[in-house]
């Protein structure tokens, strides 16, 4: 059968091409080779049959068809019926277009036929594919008391509520982020409590029983309350020790550290503290087109030590963050990028950003990543961030290849998707990064509304 | 309008924390960011929110085979190195990987389309939400394409039960295979799918010549498209064909199948629809005023998914959001615009005007078929004047052979008779 995705363990690690849009279509192939090829042919003149039958109930006119035929997989056309069986002169029709020696047999093959041919991609019939219909019963016909009956069967059945209708519209509804005042404004600390004061007015509004009842409270980063410190770390550590990249499988690593927590919980932590602290990292680094999806971006340990070391500080005093890091150097007047050093916490001093993964993604942006990955990858060595990844492959590996090109380009030159973050030369990431005098004001902007 | 729809919206947060594997590109984590962004933006103050109940085997065994359901229940990925045959007879294992707690997670998503549907067919609402259902791929006896357990289908059954026509709306990339070949041959159920299609895409069905067959025939409307469709040409071809299918079908209910991986940039997409243009078609299907359920599908960026279901939200309950997204857990998955709208893509549009023409003119050629049928009537009182299409009741299911001969004789209205004494096969 065709995969939404292409699964070969081979070209898996090549190209880290998982999703591919396409068919996996050599499984297709070889399925194909497997069927004695009569019965190959006569699929596809089953099709043509059919489609003909619609309707008119003439002799079929081949030529127009033929077309459909050729094209094999597709076009796929009808392949309910097939009056043929066994016809050997079918074999040429696959890649004619005459159809004089087309015969009409009786009906009674048809199913047969049909039961025994593997399936295609065609709609596929029979008892096994259909749904049974259930009956409609007009409302009237219906007894009274049956249909109480049946509601309330139904009704233990629809449902749990959780938040009935309001008759007042509670205010709050539809509003948009507005700006905050904070001195530190973008900064990993304001992003987080405000969070947190929009949690709390939540709970305020619904209620804390219908609070937890939504799910909330397995939400965010709240999650990391269900963990204690040493497990966290024990967690980072299990995480990083086992990528994806060296074939290793941190999830089963995981179960036999933690034998007592559930595949749910490493889940709901995973997402909701892991990706999601990464990501607060991955977003201050403008330049990178940041993908939470992608499994194998990796940041070091200790990056993720200093932003949760976040949680314990009260004030702005206490700028331990790696965004933060950055500003400060930013306006030391630092005019050395190759040689920064972050040193005001240790924490953050050895950022090895290593993206194994990056372009078979997101396809926004791809062609940006090969440039700026390539690039930075030399120029960010002396400032101790590394970025080394596989070899990219884009798209094109796993697409059909005619549009790939004019794909790549136009994303490239979209500027409608940038609006505040305007996709700099690599020359200018660096500056960016760790150089610009005008850094902190670019940061806001990336993290204002329009 | 109506004065106020009243919506019922369902959600498990079970549903988000499981996990399909290592670079799988279906993330059921995008459904905790869209329920947390809907709560966000306050939009819970204007809804009914539901935890639906858990799906009973039994239940998923009105569409699917016993055997498959058990089969489910029973595998896990400890186990599943034992059952070599069952895992490639029911398709598991690649695109449809065994995970942990999947069975809970059907159950939960297949649930929440159930319950929806029952709502609706008991008038407790006008509208159904359910972003975690609309697995549309899953077939009566297997798996397929990220989809185990079809929802839909699910859904549509319990709705059959008290509307005699339900239209199914599929606007996911995918063609949505697992619904149509459900329906293939019944006329009670109207399935219109776009999608793209060539190019080997998956599934590879969904041309726009496979209309149904048997009295299902034209009952299913597919929408082949290429790579890069935009929103202006994607709205019009849908306005068009949903307007003329409501008017000629006249559903009782409809359902439609929001998958955002017909959104620009999705991981494994390739439309150039922003999020106003793939929102646009579910304003237009609400302006119908009939019960509607709503679910997720498809949608492998997650951000945008989120954002996607949100602003559709906001549109069922004929609310405006803002594009500040507001201050919540997952905002950093946001950045760097913080914005809820993104716009359409920019990759090459192969869907030539004429292209888009021809298909159209097709797909309203073959709604004629149906104008030209007695339009409301149904299995419950078949006509005898037209083309002898054989009555549900008659129908003798071992005796396929008949039905086939009886349509290739036209008009033979002294052979439409009870029995299965048809003999006149040439």
């Amino acid at each position: 059968m065709g995969l939404k995705r292409p699964y070969d363990a081979e070209e898996m690690q090549k190209c880290n091409a998982k999703h591919a849009r396409q068919l996996s279509y050599k499984n297709h192939n070889q399925f194909d080779e497997a069927i004695p090829y009569h019965h190959a042919s006569m699929e596809k003149k089953t099709n043509v049959l059919v489609e003909d039958l619609i309707g008119l109930y003439e002799n079929p006119t081949w030529t127009n068809d033929a077309n459909h035929v050729d094209k094999g997989f597709e076009t796929t056309d009808l392949c309910q019926e097939d009056s043929q069986s066994g016809v050997t002169t079918q074999s040429d029709l696959s890649h004619q277009s005459s159809g004089s020696d087309f015969t009409w047999k009786p009906v009674e093959d048809v199913y047969t036929c049909l039961m025994n041919q593997p399936p295609r991609k065609q709609v596929l019939v029979g008892s096994n594919h259909q749904a049974d219909i259930p009956e409609f019963v007009k409302e009237e016909i219906l007894d009274q008391s049956e249909a109480r009956t049946k509601e309330d069967l139904e009704g233990k059945l629809m449902g749990k509520c959780v938040i009935p209708m309001s008759d007042s519209d509670l205010c709050g509804t539809g509003q948009g982020r507005k700006e905050c005042l904070c001195l530190d404004k973008g900064s990993i600390r304001c992003v987080r409590r405000h969070i947190i004061e929009a949690r709390e007015s939540l709970v305020e509004t619904i209620g804390y029983e219908r609070f937890m009842e939504l799910g909330l409270c397995e939400m965010g980063e709240e999650v990391a309350s269900l963990w204690t410190e040493e497990e966290e770390d024990l967690f980072h550590k299990v995480v990083y020790s086992n990528p994806f990249s060296a074939d290793r499988d941190f999830w089963k690593q995981l179960k036999g550290t933690f034998p007592s927590r559930t595949m749910k919980e490493f889940v709901s932590y995973y997402f909701n503290v892991f990706i999601l602290r990464r990501r607060g990292i991955q977003n201050r680094f403008k330049a990178l087109d940041v993908d939470s999806d992608d499994d194998e971006w990796q940041v070091e340990y200790n990056i993720f030590n200093s932003t949760k070391s976040l949680d314990e500080e009260d004030n702005n005093g206490n700028r331990s963050s790696y965004e933060d890091n950055e500003e400060e150097e930013e306006t030391s007047s630092n005019d050395d990028d190759e040689e920064e050093e972050e040193e005001d916490d240790s924490s953050s001093n050895d950022a090895h950003c290593v993206d194994t993964d990056k372009a078979s993604r997101d396809g926004f942006g791809e062609e940006v990543n090969v440039e700026d990955d390539s690039c930075m990858s030399f120029e960010l060595q002396d400032s101790n961030l590394i970025f080394s990844h596989n070899p990219i492959k884009n798209r094109e590996c796993h697409r059909s290849g005619e549009d790939s090109n004019s794909f790549d380009d136009q994303r490239f030159t979209s500027d409608c998707w940038n609006k505040n973050n305007d996709l700099l030369p690599t020359s200018n990431i660096i500056e960016e990064i760790f150089g610009q005098d005008d850094w902190e004001d670019k940061d806001d902007n990336n993290l204002k509304e329009k | 309008m109506r004065s106020k729809d009243k919506i019922s919206y369902f959600y498990d947060g079970d549903v988000g924390s499981v996990y399909f594997g290592p670079n799988h590109p279906m993330k059921p984590h995008r459904l905790c960011m869209t329920h947390h962004l809907i709560l966000a933006y306050g939009l819970h103050s204007k809804m009914e929110v539901y935890r639906p109940h858990k799906a009973y085997p039994i239940e998923m065994a009105q569409f699917h085979s016993p055997d498959y359901v058990e089969f489910l229940q029973r595998i896990n990925p400890e186990n599943q190195n034992l059952f070599p045959n069952e895992m490639a007879r029911y398709n598991l294992g690649e695109d449809c990987p065994v995970f942990e707690d999947l069975f809970e997670f059907c159950q939960i998503y297949a649930g929440g389309t159930i319950d929806a549907a029952r709502r609706l067919n008991n008038k407790l609402c006008d509208i159904a939400i359910n972003w975690a259902g609309g697995l549309h791929h899953a077939k009566k006896c297997d798996a397929s394409g990220f989809c185990y357990i079809n929802d839909l289908v699910l859904g549509i059954l319990e709705l059959l039960k008290h509307h005699p026509r339900v239209l199914y709306i599929d606007i996911d990339v995918h063609h949505g295979d697992g619904v149509e070949e459900a329906f293939y041959f019944t006329d009670r159920v109207m399935t219109v799918s776009f999608h793209k299609f060539g190019d080997k895409f998956f599934p590879g069905t969904g041309d726009v010549k496979e209309i149904g067959e048997r009295e299902g025939k034209f009952y299913a409307i597919n929408v082949p498209l290429k790579d890069g469709i935009d929103d202006s040409s994607f709205n019009r071809l849908f306005r068009t064909i949903i307007s003329k299918v409501v008017e000629i079908y006249q559903p009782g209910a409809i359902v439609l199948q929001c998958g955002a991986d017909s959104l620009a940039r999705d991981r494994l997409g390739c439309f150039n629809l922003s999020i106003d243009g793939h929102a646009e078609c579910v304003k237009f299907v609400k302006k119908f005023n009939l019960p509607l359920l709503v679910t997720g599908g498809g949608g492998y960026t997650k951000e945008n998914v989120a954002r996607c279901w949100t602003v559709e939200t906001g549109i069922l309950l004929d609310t405006e959001l803002p594009n500040e997204i507001p201050e919540n857990d997952y905002i950093k998955y946001f950045a760097p615009d913080f914005s809820l709208k993104i716009p359409g893509g920019h990759i090459e549009n192969l869907n030539t005007k004429s292209y888009i023409s021809s298909i159209k003119v097709q797909i309203l050629e073959n709604l004629r078929y149906i104008q030209h049928a007695p339009s409301v009537q149904m299995q419950e009182v078949p006509p005898d004047f037209y083309i002898p299409d054989f009555d549900e009741d008659e129908q003798n299911p071992d005796e396929r052979v008949d039905q086939r001969s009886r349509d290739k004789q036209v008009q033979r209205d002294d052979e439409y008779f009870d029995g299965d004494n048809d003999n006149d096969a040439s």
